[in-house]
């Protein structure tokens, strides 16, 4: 068995697998770490990827365009996002609560969509759908091992580049610095003249479109089809890997691709020929990983805020 | 308009009446001339921090005209009142706390290089401004680990580095030590003579005289008087802001007694990290004593009242009520004693906010059984015991039921002391009894705790405001870093400066005169 894994690994499909899991999830988590940053945990994530998911391939069959079809996405899950941060915000209704009721929004309302014009209540699977593409790397390809970076998903390469972009706007820029300002102590942002609804708004706009990406990748990207409730927990994956990368940027990387290789294990040993787990066993792995890891993580954390503070 | 260009500052009949309908100014006229050090005093709820919020741009007036330098404005926003030279710093320390300190001074003002923000420059900047005006700061410290002197540099720093010209402090001083309130007024005297101008909100008459060249009075939301310091003393500016003459401190009576009522010995306290906060403590407190700790804030008060309240369990040492040893006693059993307990913060401990007045009275009495019919609190008696509370003690409540949280700071913590003294108790524990709290409600508050005394408590007194330490002890132990460093007799012979040589620098006293 041990050789059949190494096998895998040094043919380097487990990458591949990685990242295609691990892509959307980096998306959202990224989404929800703006939201978070000012102050809401935005647990809408799921419905927002979903509304995406649903919306992107419509369009994306209709009109035969994948950049149409990811706009589309993007507007129904910023619609969304926008709906939340009006609610919380204009109302002051608890953010978990309205995020709650969001997800089931999302899910009810695809399903009605789905059985209204597609006469499916479980998935609907155009003739034509324009894919996403793949990246090719040209010379590079063809370089064992180095190739591993080549044959991805365009999505692939914009969620890692959504970290990069997370981290220089978070650290470097004034709207940044405004940002966490605001989640910090919105006192504070108020006092020297900062809109803090402005900023707060504008937090969710941006998760709006990296769950529209990431909802789209899901239905035109990873697969060719919508199923209902397809994001299958990835929006709440998503918080847990914001909460095990403490709140960065490139933590939530580490945590999305802990997330991801534990996933892509369990696809690898489902494949396994022969083998007479219960299926269901090795699915949870993943979800079991990130348990374990939030509590390890956890533990590390009360030991940092325990020990006496320096100076 | 016949406005004075020489007024920096000109408020001319003044109204804010808050949509519930509270009044908070009615009236108030208000000129601050270029270049001088401005003092507004008034008691808690007077309208001063409302009429400075207004001018800043943070509430809209109700009716009324702004000027500043002679040009009629409105401010709508912080950003407008920053843009026209203002600067504010607020009472609450307006910081964020995991930013550093240069990041703290440039928020919302950031220097940019392209997108970016350009942090280099930005420093620069604040480098001079530090030594122009001796506000020492460490730029790269992350502002959490900040003693409260300087996070009070910070805030100035971020005003001035916004081009401030006109500066408005609101109560700066309240948190700061003897010492560090001369090192701020040293930087705002430079500040003055550099052609700022600064609006001083205060209600600590010594700091009126100390520093303002002018002092307008405001009471019940309206302009008192506005007055040259130098043409006017303290008894007229106190009589001005209450409406009265301060009645005479109540008489100490000699309290024959003298059985000791309470005692630590030998105290060591460690808090939740570990960190040892109270060393080796000791001392007694007879009847009819008052023994006052003083120490700089977060020297191991909270510790000690931790470990006395049963909140947390002292590594050694003893704790003696009227003899007995309740060293690590249980915090119900604790308040099961005829023991009163001011806390220090009045809001997280000492009250429920959401409750009404007569709830809070209640809060540790509620099975004593005066209250009680059956397994059912008996609500008549209730409210007829928190009516008289409420008369006796002069709180300002509109009912026995209205909540807690809707009154002044004054008056929220004479519900606490009028609950925690009508219990009769043989040992008063008060932490900062008068922190925030307005002249006449200080006055009452003092007055109250010396007249137990007279009776015959004995009274633990944990105070960071030194006159209030040597206005009520008997005795004063000075607290620094968990021990007591010296235990003096109040008598004439200590001084104000004595004391904060103690609980700044520990043993070390520079005068050499004890230990």
């Amino acid at each position: 068995m041990a050789s059949f894994f190494f096998q895998q690994i040094l043919n380097l499909s487990v990458f591949a697998i990685v990242f295609k899991l691990v892509a959307p999830v980096i998306l959202a988590a990224i989404g929800g770490l703006f939201c978070g940053k000012v102050g809401v945990m935005n647990i809408g994530l799921e419905g927002a990827m979903l509304v995406s998911a649903f919306f992107s391939i419509v369009v994306n069959a209709m009109s035969g365009s994948w950049i149409l079809g990811i706009l589309a996405g993007c507007a129904a899950s910023i619609f969304l996002c926008l709906m939340l941060a009006f609610f919380t915000f204009k109302y002051k209704a608890h953010h978990i609560v309205t995020g709650f009721a969001i997800n089931t929004f999302a899910s009810a309302m695809t399903i009605f969509l789905l059985q209204t014009f597609f006469g499916s209540s479980g998935s609907y699977q155009p003739e034509k759908v324009a894919m996403i593409p793949v990246v090719n790397i040209p010379v590079i390809e063809n370089i064992p091992v180095l190739s591993v970076i080549s044959g991805h998903s365009l999505i692939v390469w914009m969620a890692f580049f959504s970290v990069v972009l997370c981290s220089l706007i978070f650290y470097k820029t004034p709207y940044g610095a405004h940002l966490i300002a605001v989640g910090e102590n919105v006192q504070a942002a108020r006092s020297v003249g900062i809109d803090e609804m402005k900023i707060k708004y504008s937090a969710f706009v941006i998760c709006g479109i990296l769950c529209g990406i990431g909802g789209a990748f899901l239905s035109t990207g990873a697969t060719s089809m919508f199923v209902r409730d397809m994001t299958a927990g990835n929006g709440f994956i998503a918080l847990a890997v914001i909460s095990l990368g403490n709140a960065r940027p490139y933590g939530v990387l580490r945590g999305g691709l802990i997330f991801g290789f534990a996933n892509a294990i369990a696809i690898l040993i489902e494949t396994y020929p022969g083998l007479s787990v219960p299926s269901q066993f090795i699915q949870a792995i993943p979800y079991a990983v990130t348990i374990l890891m939030l509590t390890v993580h956890m533990l590390q954390n009360s030991r940092r805020m325990l020990a006496p503070a320096k100076g | 308009m016949d406005t004075d260009i020489q007024n920096v500052i000109e408020m001319k009949d003044m109204y804010k009446i808050y949509p519930n309908g509270t009044v908070a100014n009615s009236g108030v006229n208000f000129c601050v001339k270029k270049g001088e050090i401005h003092a507004l005093v008034g008691e808690n709820g007077a309208g001063k921090t409302t009429l400075m919020k207004v001018l800043f741009g943070l509430e809209e007036k109700t009716k009324g005209a702004v000027y500043i330098s002679g040009k009629e404005v409105n401010f709508k926003s912080p950003k407008e009142a920053i843009a026209n030279g203002m600067g504010m710093v607020h009472q609450e320390f307006m910081l964020v706390p995991s930013y550093t300190v240069a990041q703290n001074i440039a928020l919302g003002n950031e220097k940019t290089k392209k997108i970016f923000c350009d942090r280099k420059s930005e420093k620069e900047q604040m480098e001079k401004i530090s030594k122009q005006f001796g506000l020492a700061a460490d730029f790269d410290e992350p502002v959490y680990r900040l003693s409260v002197g300087a996070k009070q540099r910070i805030e100035i720093l971020k005003v001035l580095y916004n081009n401030a010209k006109i500066i408005i402090l609101d109560e700066p001083t309240a948190v700061l030590t003897p010492q560090e309130t001369e090192e701020l007024f040293c930087s705002l005297r430079l500040m003055v003579k550099d052609g700022y101008t600064i609006v001083l909100i205060t209600h600590k008459i010594k700091e009126v005289m100390d520093i303002s060249d002018s002092v307008t009075v405001l009471r019940n939301g309206q302009t008192i008087k506005t007055l040259k310091t130098g043409e006017t003393n303290p008894d007229e500016i106190t009589r001005l802001m209450i409406g009265r003459q301060l009645k005479p401190k109540r008489e100490r009576v000699e309290c024959k007694d003298g059985k000791t009522i309470f005692e630590v010995s030998h105290l060591n306290v460690m808090d939740r990290r570990g960190a040892l906060k109270v060393r080796d403590m000791s001392f007694a407190i007879k009847a009819g004593e008052i023994f006052g700790i003083a120490g700089v804030e977060g020297n191991g008060q909270s510790e000690l009242i931790d470990a006395i309240i049963g909140f947390l369990k002292p590594s050694s040492g003893r704790i003696f009520y009227n003899g007995k040893d309740i060293t690590g006693i249980s915090t119900s059993d604790f308040r099961k004693e005829s023991i009163g307990y001011i806390p220090d913060d009045r809001n997280l401990r000492g009250s429920s906010l959401t409750q009404s007045v007569a709830e809070n009275f209640i809060i540790c009495s509620h099975n004593s059984g005066k209250f009680n019919k059956g397994p059912y609190l008996n609500w008549k008696e209730v409210r007829k015991d928190a009516r008289d509370l409420i008369a006796e003690y002069e709180i300002k409540a509109d009912s026995e039921t209205a909540l807690v949280g809707s009154m002044s700071g004054g008056n929220v913590q004479k519900v606490i002391v009028a609950r925690e003294i009508s219990k009769k108790p043989n040992l008063l524990i008060a932490c900062q009894p008068t922190r925030g709290v307005d002249i006449s409600s200080i006055e009452y508050i003092h007055n109250k705790i010396i007249e137990q005394r007279n009776e015959g408590t004995a009274v633990l007194l944990i105070s960071a405001e030194l006159t209030e330490i040597m206005g009520l002890s008997d005795k004063i132990g000075m607290l620094y870093n968990g021990e007591l460093v010296a235990v003096r007799d109040n008598d004439d012979s200590v001084t104000e400066n004595e004391i904060g040589k103690y609980i700044l620098n520990g043993r070390q006293n520079p005068s050499g005169t004890e230990e």
